[in-house]
């Protein structure tokens, strides 16, 4: 059977595949690694550790003395307001989380995001929500349909896609749609 | 060569490693921010006046006490009161609510939207409560979701209407007051 590509446009194939893949591994580990951390969100951001802490002080406290209290304590974060919350505590909003005072027990319980850098702006990234990234995302979009195909063609042979690789790929498109199916 | 490229993929993972504060959407002055507040509405007084605006752009401010976990696409402000609390959408410039956010008092722009909860669609809910409140391993979150229902319900006879109203905000832009 007479091959319908020709070896030098296979050979440029294999070159622009392996040079625009170095070029993009670090797009890719952005959007692979974030991909991973997103589908097992289970109800938390990745992006920030959440720091739970308590520590009681006098019970009773007025609001007025309640801050001044807080205020002397060198190891909690800057208090923006505390209200009553309703049920006779008062509610803390904190400089990066809220928290609660039990006047009757005088135990405190706040929480405080803390950002985890590398995470939180691959997360960015991914999400689009960098300035001037949607053309970048485009652009490898576009690399990644040309890694699909070009990948299809430039191996010749028993092990390319007259080969072997064409019950490879019969199993990949193969993936998706029994999935679909499975689901309805 | 390769010093240099070394070199400089080392500088830019030391760039990025430096600790960053919340992000705004801008570096206004205290004077400016201060004037937002002025003029804007806080979450308690632009309830009461919401029908009015409704699809007009409208200022707010209130301290933020929840971010969306994916992508910060939202978050809730409450008033002075803390008794009402209003969703904002990031929209326009506002890329998303980062989680540091909680617990800050933002200024936002953006337009006030109303999503109406017709009686079919509050009747519907109460079925679907009631249906589960037999299955349901916490009756306590039905009984709750029943009590708000039975709220919606009251205020829809009080004010002779036929639906309820749930305002949001399609957020442009805000600051965070220091």
């Amino acid at each position: 059977m007479k091959c319908l590509i020709s070896p030098g446009f296979r050979k440029w194939m294999r070159i622009i595949h392996r040079d625009l893949g170095y070029l993009m591994v670090g797009v890719c580990l952005v959007y692979g690694i974030s991909g991973v951390l997103m589908n097992h969100l289970n109800g938390k951001d990745p992006a920030y550790r959440i720091e739970q802490k308590n520590f009681l002080l006098s019970g009773n406290l007025s609001k007025d003395e309640f801050v001044a209290l807080w205020k002397e304590r060198k190891d909690v974060p800057e208090i923006n307001k505390i209200s009553d919350s309703g049920n006779g505590q008062y509610r803390l909003m904190l400089r990066g989380g809220s928290g609660v005072y039990d006047p009757q027990t005088g135990r405190v319980d706040y929480e405080i995001a803390e950002r985890r850098l590398l995470v939180y702006w691959i997360n960015r990234l991914h999400y689009n929500h960098v300035k001037g990234w949607s053309v970048m995302g485009d652009i490898f979009a576009v690399s990644l349909v040309f890694f699909a195909v070009s990948g299809l063609i430039m191996v010749p042979g028993k092990r390319g896609i007259a080969g072997r690789g064409k019950w490879y790929l019969l199993a990949g498109l193969l993936i998706p749609v029994i999935y679909i199916c499975l689901s309805l | 060569m390769k010093k240099l490229i070394i070199f400089i993929v080392a500088m830019s993972f030391a760039a990025a490693s430096c600790k960053q504060t919340g992000q705004t959407s801008g570096g206004a002055s205290s004077e400016t921010k201060a004037a937002a507040v002025e003029t804007g509405y806080d979450v308690d007084s632009l309830l009461s006046v919401a029908e009015s605006y409704v699809n007009k752009p409208v200022t707010i401010h209130g301290f933020v006490t929840h971010t969306c976990k994916h992508a910060g696409k939202r978050c809730f402000l409450t008033g002075e009161s803390q008794q009402y609390s209003i969703r904002v959408e990031a929209k326009g410039d506002i890329g998303g609510f980062n989680r540091e956010l909680v617990g800050s008092q933002l200024v936002v722009n953006g337009t006030l939207k109303e999503r109406r909860l017709s009686q079919e669609e509050i009747n519907h809910l109460e079925s679907d409560v009631n249906e589960r409140m037999g299955k349901e391993s916490d009756p306590e979150t039905c009984a709750a979701e029943l009590a708000s229902i039975t709220k919606i319900q009251n205020w829809m006879k009080e004010h002779g209407k036929d639906y309820y109203s749930i305002y949001y905000v399609d957020g442009i832009n805000y600051e965070v007051l220091d």
